[in-house]
């Protein structure tokens, strides 16, 4: 990381930030299972990285691309920085799951162990039916080339003999195979489908001496772009896409220290990577694995808690008067998301409701608002659903979701061509009175019942008119309905937000330039737009004090003299993924409060439909005011960021966690 | 209109929109407005058909748009109109069909007039003292893509109104192949003409003072000059067009911060406004926000009315008259007739107010045809009325009066046996009804000498009895009243007599 620029690369930033949920694998204050599943959280991450990050950097390399980043760096000089860093990170985490390993094991429970004797009866099973009966060896010939291994998939290297005669196969563990079973005997064994595997060798090659077996896991690159030629046929290009993205480079390869350094290098020449890829593995390959093991003990986890439902809300109440009397303001998931559910679903069963319309970027399995969406229509309600079939991941579960939408008699549409929409909304037209009454639902946070109980979010419901009349007009927009349309109390990407910001940044400049008080504070997930960022820099050199609470990538230096003295830049990683996303602007004393869903990127700003509302009443900005003032307080789980590095900020004194406080509240 | 929720439709020349309103208690609140840019009169105006292609896109946003109508249940209260692009495409029906076979939306196609005349009552009630404007004489232009639709008022009159071929997309199209660096110079000659063609049409040196603008053109000047109250500036107008009036589309559209379409229809929309405001003579145009499919809302809905319509209608059609050289007393007399004679047999002719307005325009308009000759005058009034248009009054209306003018003189019966023996009963029956009465007021001044005074009118057992005060006796109004009183008998079944008592001698 250069130390001549105020910006940090993105990459190197992101690895930072993962660095820091993988120390929350090492903090005491976790609980033991709490402290495994940071570790699976962590190489999930990871994963996600090289198939997308490094994968594109591959690509631009690849390409010739020279163009330096925000920090001056080019393609080049950044995947052999992140390789240096990342080998490091991979290093950090076997040590670490070492020891968690064995604080487990002395809580009994035994995750991945030497497949001992006494286990033998089980492995025999284990082998004999789940294994043994799918698995595929290919025996490396010329007639026999190495086969394609997809993304992702685990397999085992066997080197055998035969006389004397050397031989190699491969054998890809199959997708439907189970990779881990769990095994209650005096303790509780995590037993891992490869171990069995190699343990059973003999078996599958029964003329053949077995010389040694080695796990290896290739990523792919999986950045690919998406052409997009009209709404009819990005259903096609993104089924199209899901087939291609299994087949992209290698970006990484980890595989068992003991492989001999001769085959290593005749896998590079046969799979296609280099040696910078080649990430070695003492343990378990995959530690994703792990998410299965993180529930085995309630004991050894974060204490439960039950979400509050909003103040002064009663399961007797009628939803929609108790909205009517004040806009409800929830922080997911100290405050119950089954509130939004319970909404959707009294909205999908109410015989005055008129129209229900949303946007879906992530919705999960088995969601109850889908289920009920598509009840309504069933029905004879008009439901509209814009659904985002670009959302990373989760494309093929928003395909299926949008043919059983459009199966049930919803409107779906795909949003606009070039663009992700990644505004969360949800618009619920009632006739009362004779009257319409719309009611609006804007949040940080996607319609997701599971991550709901996970991610940090606001969720902000109003029956205000005006505000009721953007969102319709924002609906007729994603919809297709007009082309043109203009908002009160919304801004949005691509157009807007960033011009707003901007002037909202500029006035904080002027009350600085008079030395009247000038403050910002950010909280967002990441912050790596350039003239966003130039114009922070701007700010700060004229005494405008920011704050930026950042969980993930940060592109900006703070503290450097005569550039960005006046900015903060602090991160929270804790039990909960730090989502919501909040903005406050001192204006002169008018404190204005914003939330959005867009970060500081050049995405959200300028590819994705983002939205930014301003809170007007006062208890909702009083609420948010102190989500924001309890984040920059925290003394536990806050890490600080000083040049390139972040430090945590771990108080011996006056203890307090935003997260954990937030709980005690309840 | 009564609560509930009202859609408008408007399919211009180079935008489709849908305006959604509630009606609460009389009070009407937007719940949507939508807009989608489609320039379906790019077709009309150069090839005089919609292409087959532009009919599907043109079905696709008219599908979403009957999504909209589904959501807000008002699959039967919207109204769906078409202008200009629509209005002169030669495969409009087909057009028309199509959509409605594919969306189930109703197009009607508004005429010029119609479309004036709604923008008219739009300005009307958006525009504070509006009345002033009225009296003290006011251009009103609504200036869209295919046509310029204009109005002028004067004194409660409406001096000249019509929907000229100059809409901003029309004269882009039409003179695409000038180069574009003396393209401005086109726009202005063109333009100048509109002009022309409109002073022709008015009495001489009728003298303005206000200039209303509304229409989709407007929105591109506010978007660009953003000016706060409702008025714009002759001044800031003009240093617009010196910027752009050279200038290449992209370029606008970069320097603006405006879309391509918007870039492309500037130039000749700039040049519309100066000229009307040169014709004008004033440095100010005010306009209202109001939009199109809005004021679509507002009329059909009934939230918004044209009050004084009845005296404006009087007032021009005598202005009319007048510049046919009539008889204005005597026309004054055939309308005080026909209009006591109106009320006075409402117990037996059972018509109502818009009934007597016809009858009123007719007793006003029916000799105009002297202007063209005394033989057959009545022919000639027939046709000169045919050509008339006034704001608000419906073809069938302008129709009805022509055809009293036609029968007020001359053998009424030979008309309904032979060239009008097609039309409905009912519409015979108006017919006869009205000009029944038409025939006996004017019958009551034939000699133009205003010898009848006054009347009374006595329905008795068996006959009618006009009992009249004359000044001198009324020889011709007598024999014309035998003459033309045959068909209140055969119409009412009831003969009508009159009975004349001279004053002073």
């Amino acid at each position: 990381m250069s130390e001549q620029t105020p910006f940090i690369n993105r990459e190197l930033s992101w690895l930072e930030f993962n660095r820091r949920v993988l120390m929350e694998a090492v903090d005491k204050d976790v609980p033991l299972l709490e402290r495994l599943k940071f570790l699976a959280i962590f190489s999930s991450n990871l994963d996600e990285f090289f198939m997308i990050r490094v994968g594109g950097l591959k690509d631009q390399k690849l390409a010739g691309y020279t163009k330096v980043d925000i920090s001056g760096m080019t393609p080049k000089q950044q995947l052999e920085n992140i390789s240096e860093r990342a080998h490091e990170l991979t290093t950090l985490r076997q040590e670490i799951f070492t020891q968690v390993k064995k604080d487990l094991d002395a809580e009994g429970i035994a995750i991945a162990p030497e497949v001992e004797p006494e286990l033998d009866d089980i492995t025999d099973a284990i082998f004999n039916e789940e294994i043994y009966p799918i698995i595929s060896p290919v025996t490396l010939s010329p007639t026999n080339p190495m086969p394609f291994i997809y993304n992702f998939r685990l397999s085992v290297y066997v080197v055998l003999k035969k006389g004397k005669d050397l031989f190699h196969s491969i054998i890809i563990l199959p997708d439907n195979l189970q990779r881990i079973f769990r095994v209650r005997l005096d303790k509780t064994y995590f037993i891992f489908a490869e171990d069995v595997l190699k343990k059973y060798l003999y078996l599958v090659f029964p003329d053949f001496e077995i010389i040694d077996s080695y796990c290896l896991r290739v990523t792919r690159n999986a950045d690919l772009t998406l052409e997009e030629e009209g709404a009819e046929d990005l259903l096609g290009s993104i089924k199209k896409y899901l087939k291609t993205r299994r087949k992209g480079g290698i970006c990484r390869l980890e595989v068992d220290g003991r492989l001999p350094a001769d085959i290593l290098e005749e896998l590079a020449s046969l799979m296609g990577f280099e040696k910078d890829d080649v990430y070695v593995i003492d343990d378990v390959i995959d530690m994703t694995s792990l998410f299965a093991v993180v529930g085995e003990k309630q004991e050894l986890c974060y204490k439960p808690f039950t979400p509050a439902m909003p103040e002064g809300y009663s399961e007797s109440a009628d939803i929609f008067e108790y909205i009517k009397q004040n806009d409800v303001i929830m922080h997911r998931p100290y405050q119950d998301f089954s509130f939004v559910s319970k909404l959707v679903e009294k909205a999908c069963n109410d015989s005055s409701v008129v129209a229900i319309k949303m946007t879906i970027y992530r919705a999960n399995k088995n969601s109850t608002i889908m289920e009920n969406l598509m009840k309504a229509a069933r029905s004879g309600k008009h439901v509209s659903v814009v659904i985002e079939l670009k959302a990373r991941f989760d494309e093929e579960r928003n395909v299926d979701w949008a043919s059983m939408l459009e199966e049930a008699g919803c409107i779906v549409t795909y949003g606009i061509v070039g663009l992700k929409v990644h505004s969360k909304n949800l618009l619920i037209v009632r006739k009362e009175a004779g009257r319409i009454v719309r009611y609006s639902h804007i949040s940080t946070g996607n319609f997701n019942e599971i991550t709901a109980n996970i991610y940090t979010d606001i969720d902000y419901i109003t029956a205000d008119e005006e505000v009721g009349k953007d969102s319709a007009a924002l609906f007729n927009f994603l919809m297709g309905y007009t082309d043109i349309a203009s908002w009160q109390h919304f801004y949005l990407s691509p157009k807007s937000i960033k011009g707003k910001l901007l002037e909202l940044i500029d006035e904080e400049i002027k009350h600085a330039e008079k030395d009247e008080k000038a403050h910002i504070i950010i909280k967002v997930n990441s912050v790596m737009e350039k003239i966003l960022l130039e114009k922070a820099i701007k700010a700060s050199q004229a005494g405008v004090k920011i704050d930026f609470i950042v969980r993930g990538t940060c592109g900006l230096q703070p503290g450097i003299k005569g550039l960005t003295e006046n900015i903060t830049v602090r991160s929270i990683v804790g039990r909960f993924l730090e989502h919501s996303r909040i903005m406050y602007f001192h204006a002169g004393g008018r404190q204005r409060i914003f939330l959005t869903t867009a970060d500081w990127m050049e995405r959200n700003m300028d590819r994705r439909v983002e939205l930014l509302f301003e809170v007007h009443k006062q208890h909702a900005k009083d609420f948010l005011w102190n989500i924001l003032e309890e984040n920059m307080k925290d003394n536990q789980k806050t890490w600080i960021l000083n040049g390139v590095d972040y430090k945590k900020f771990k108080s011996g004194v006056n203890k307090f966690s935003h997260q954990k406080h937030q709980i005690d509240q309840i | 209109m009564k609560n509930g929720v009202f859609a408008a439709i408007n399919i211009g020349a180079s935008a489709f929109r849908m305006h959604i309103s509630e009606y609460v208690n009389g009070k009407e609140h937007t719940l949507e407005y939508l807009i989608k840019p489609f320039r379906l009169g790019k077709d009309t105006f150069t090839k005089g058909y919609i292409a087959l292609e532009n009919v599907y896109l043109a079905t696709e946003i008219l599908r979403k748009f009957s999504q909209k109508l589904d959501e807000y249940k008002v699959k039967k209260n919207y109204k769906a109109v078409c202008t200009s692009g629509v209005r002169e495409a030669v495969n409009r029906a087909f057009f028309i069909d199509y959509i409605r076979q594919e969306t189930g939306i109703e197009l009607e196609i508004v005429e010029p007039a119609d479309e004036i005349y709604i923008k008219y009552v739009g300005v009307k009630n958006d525009i504070a003292d509006f009345g002033r404007c009225e009296k003290e004489g006011v251009l009103i232009a609504n200036i869209s893509s295919g046509n310029v639709a204009l109005a002028v008022l004067k004194d409660d009159q409406n001096i000249y109104s019509g929907a000229l071929p100059y809409g901003s997309l029309r004269l882009r199209r039409i003179f695409s192949d000038i180069p574009r660096i003396s393209r401005y110079k086109a726009y202005e000659q063109y333009v100048m003409k509109m002009c022309y063609s409109m002073e022709n049409s008015m009495e001489k040196d009728i003298k303005l003072k206000h200039f209303v603008s509304a229409g989709s053109s407007l929105n591109i000047l506010l978007s660009i000059l953003k000016p706060i109250k409702n008025e714009l500036k002759k001044s800031e107008i003009e240093d617009l067009y010196e910027i752009v009036k050279q200038m290449p589309r992209d370029s606008i559209m970069t320097k603006l911060n405006i879309r391509k379409e918007e870039a492309s229809v500037l130039l000749p929309t700039l040049v519309t406004y100066l000229k009307l405001m040169e014709f004008v003579d004033t440095d100010v145009v005010r306009f209202t926000r109001q939009t199109f499919p809005h004021t679509l809302s507002l009329y059909y809905s009934g939230s918004i009315r044209d009050r004084g319509f009845a005296h404006r209608v009087r007032n021009t059609i005598y202005g009319m008259g007048k510049r046919f050289n009539m008889d204005e007393e005597h026309a004054r007399n055939t309308v005080n007739f026909s209009m006591k004679l109106f009320e006075k047999l409402r117990p037996i002719h059972s018509m109502k107010r818009r009934e007597r307005m016809m009858l009123e325009a007719a007793a006003i308009m029916c000799d105009v045809g002297y202007y063209i000759g005394s033989r057959d005058h009545n022919y000639h009034s027939y046709y000169l009325i045919q050509s008339i248009e006034i704001p608000g009054l419906e073809r069938e209306f302008v129709k009805t009066v022509s055809y009293l003018a036609l029968m007020h003189n001359g053998d009424v019966d030979s008309w309904f046996e032979n060239k009008y023996s097609y039309f409905p009963l009912d519409r015979q029956l108006l017919l006869k009804k009205l000009v029944s009465i038409l025939r006996i007021a004017d019958a009551m001044d034939a000699s133009h000498l205003n010898l009848i005074t006054d009347f009374d009118v006595d329905i008795l057992q068996g006959k009618i009895v006009i009992r009249a005060k004359c000044k001198k006796t009324p020889f011709l109004e007598k024999m014309a009243f035998d003459e033309k009183g045959k068909i209140f008998k055969d119409t009412f079944g009831i003969p009508i007599e009159l009975d004349t008592r001279i004053l002073y001698d």
